[in-house]
């Protein structure tokens, strides 16, 4: 007994007294400390506690490193169970050798095989290279780990701390990545190394902090401002997801937020400019029909053109994918194609229900998103969509404009139902591009070229821009009043619950990554 | 001294200020107007406008340089 309770102390220590005020001089929790915040008191149960690497090269025989460097282990969140993986900076900088990384992508392969969400709380100084080879097939493990659970489980990773080289490649493949404003630091190479390797002076902070990935790459999908912040954010994004792809756990995650799955919201019928030229901020209608108007965004201050996110209808979790007018006209470019399509590809291997809502021009055009590739971008938009099985409802708030009206989900792209407001304008093109190529010779050739122009946009916009024409043939199930909105996206999810769709057996679409 | 740069390509169809206005953050400085939109550029801080390198009317590519504050 006495052996045991010394042994088991001196892990539970860490890296000692000096490494773990280092940790909090940070401004960080330690390992420990961030698994007792997370999770609900006195359920974590520790799995490998007592693992320890082989490594004997450069004295490593006579260094100790207290659980691996990472604490692996389950718990409950909220009371439904997690996984978790939180590096230990204080143990030689949380660095990632044969056994740390045998722990880790163990600890991934449990959650799978469970059926449970896992979370990585990364912090690790980096790739061990003292063990050479080991190190770099470990993280051939965890790799292979990951992307076996991916669409199985979600995972969650959460950067706290430095995560360069090798430890950035696995939070990126996760599901969601959050990051620590002030801690966390992801990057395929520290500011050193690319100075040798290119010349580029950079500091960490601009290489690897919040504006490089939550603002330029997209990469960091939550920012946080702290550790706790961090934690609580997690929580708040978990209760919104099943713990697996199994369909029925899916009701696990319905919860009664108590409003009325009916109610009316009159701010709605005013709240959007009927003319379309006029930018709003689309948030307003979000919070407005969701239920008590919580909505956890994800990317928010990348590609914001558009809007992804999760709600409740009902107290049933949804994916939220929205144009945003206020931001570069609301126009898809390629950035905002790449978040939307993986947000719906993670709502549908998950079944969480999708509500689009458009007011979209088009997808941009112009050299610079020619060239970046608009169009594979935008395709793979149109693949997640309609490969996706989800319910998907579909509310075209003002405008939806050509390739975007397909590329957002419209019915045969993949709604099962779709609204209109009344000041909706759905078309092939907007009347002014369409007055312009048709009528065209006519125009020039008239006595007042102006008058003849303003007569043509007029009658196309009379025939053409308004929410009948598609009702009319069936592609708007019905238009609505905006303040009614709720109501019917409530009443479509109802009947949609047990939607179920066969499809012929194939690997996957070729969608065009 | 911070410089209004255009977050689209588009063209002006509006400048609201002239030189030696004081701005305030979240002011209106133009109108860019693309994809059947009329995006207003605000300012990003407050002070004085020392520089507009626009003109109603004109083409302006993505990260251009709009007006200059100090």
């Amino acid at each position: 007994m006495e052996e045991y309770k010394a042994k088991r102390e001196k892990i539970l220590q860490m890296g000692g007294p000096k490494a773990v005020a280092q940790q909090h001089e940070r401004g960080s929790l330690t390992a420990r400390e961030r698994i007792d915040y997370f999770f609900d008191p006195g359920t974590f149960t520790e799995i490998g506690l007592y693992i320890k690497h082989r490594t004997t090269a450069f004295g490593m025989d006579k260094r100790e490193i207290p659980a691996e460097g990472l604490i692996t282990g389950f718990g409950r969140v909220n009371g439904r169970l997690v996984m978790v993986a939180a590096e230990d900076y204080t143990t030689m900088v949380g660095t990632f050798g044969e056994y740390h990384g045998k722990k880790f992508s163990e600890a991934i392969d449990l959650a799978k095989d469970m059926g449970i969400p896992f979370v990585g709380m990364n912090d690790s100084g980096g790739a061990r290279l003292q063990e050479g080879m080991d190190t770099l097939q470990s993280y051939a493990w965890l790799f292979k780990s990951q992307i076996q659970a991916s669409g199985i489980i979600p995972q969650i990773a959460l950067l706290m701390g430095p995560c360069l080289g090798g430890q950035a490649y696995h939070p990126v493949m996760q599901d969601f990545v959050f990051q620590c404003r002030e801690t966390g630091r992801m990057g395929i190479a520290g500011p050193a190394f690319v100075k040798i390797q290119t010349g580029e002076d950079i500091d960490l902070d601009t290489l690897c902090g919040v504006e490089a990935h939550a603002v330029k790459s997209g990469e960091t999908h939550v920012v946080a401002e702290d550790d706790k912040d961090c934690l609580d954010k997690t929580k708040e994004l978990l209760s919104f997801l099943p713990s697996n792809n199994k369909k029925e756990e899916r009701k696990l995650t319905y919860q009664d937020t108590g409003d009325d799955p009916e109610r009316i919201d009159l701010d709605l019928d005013a709240l959007v400019p009927e003319e379309p030229y006029i930018a709003f901020d689309m948030h307003d209608v979000i919070t407005r029909i969701i239920d008590n108007g919580h909505f956890f965004e994800i990317l928010k201050d990348f590609a914001q053109n558009v809007i992804v996110g999760f709600a409740r209808f009902n107290g049933r979790p949804a994916g939220i994918v929205a144009s945003q007018p206020m931001c570069v006209a609301g126009a898809l470019d390629c950035d905002a194609a790449d978040k939307v399509a993986r947000f719906v590809r993670f709502c549908d291997l998950f079944n969480i229900p999708l509500i689009n809502l458009h007011d979209v021009p088009g997808y941009w055009i112009g050299s610079t998103e020619e060239w970046k590739g608009i169009l594979r971008h935008g395709a793979k938009m149109l693949y997640a969509y309609i490969d996706a099985t989800v319910p998907k409802i579909t509310v075209v708030v003002r405008k939806s404009f050509a390739g975007a009206y397909t590329g957002m989900c419209c019915k045969d792209t993949g709604a099962d139902f779709m609204f209109a407001w009344p000041i909706a304008r759905i078309c092939i093109v907007g009347a002014e591009t369409a007055a312009s190529i048709i009528f065209a010779r006519e125009i020039r050739g008239a006595d007042d070229p102006k008058a003849m122009k303003a007569q043509r946009i007029a009658e196309f916009r009379e025939l053409f821009e308004n929410p009948y024409c598609a009702a009319e043939r069936g592609y708007v199930d019905d238009v609505i009043i905006p303040s009614e909105t709720r109501k019917h996206i409530n009443r479509a999810l109802d009947v949609l619950e047990n939607k179920t769709i066969a499809r012929p057996l194939r690997k996957y679409s070729n969608i065009n990554l | 001294m911070a410089a209004i740069i255009s977050s689209m390509p588009g063209r002006v169809i509006d400048i609201k200020v002239t030189i030696g206005d004081e701005v305030t953050k979240g002011q209106e400085l133009c109108i860019i107007e693309a994809m059947k939109m009329q995006m207003p550029v605000n300012s990003t801080q407050n002070g004085k406008v020392i520089d507009i390198r626009i003109e109603v009317g004109q083409g302006i590519k993505k990260g251009d340089v709009l007006m200059e504050l100090e």
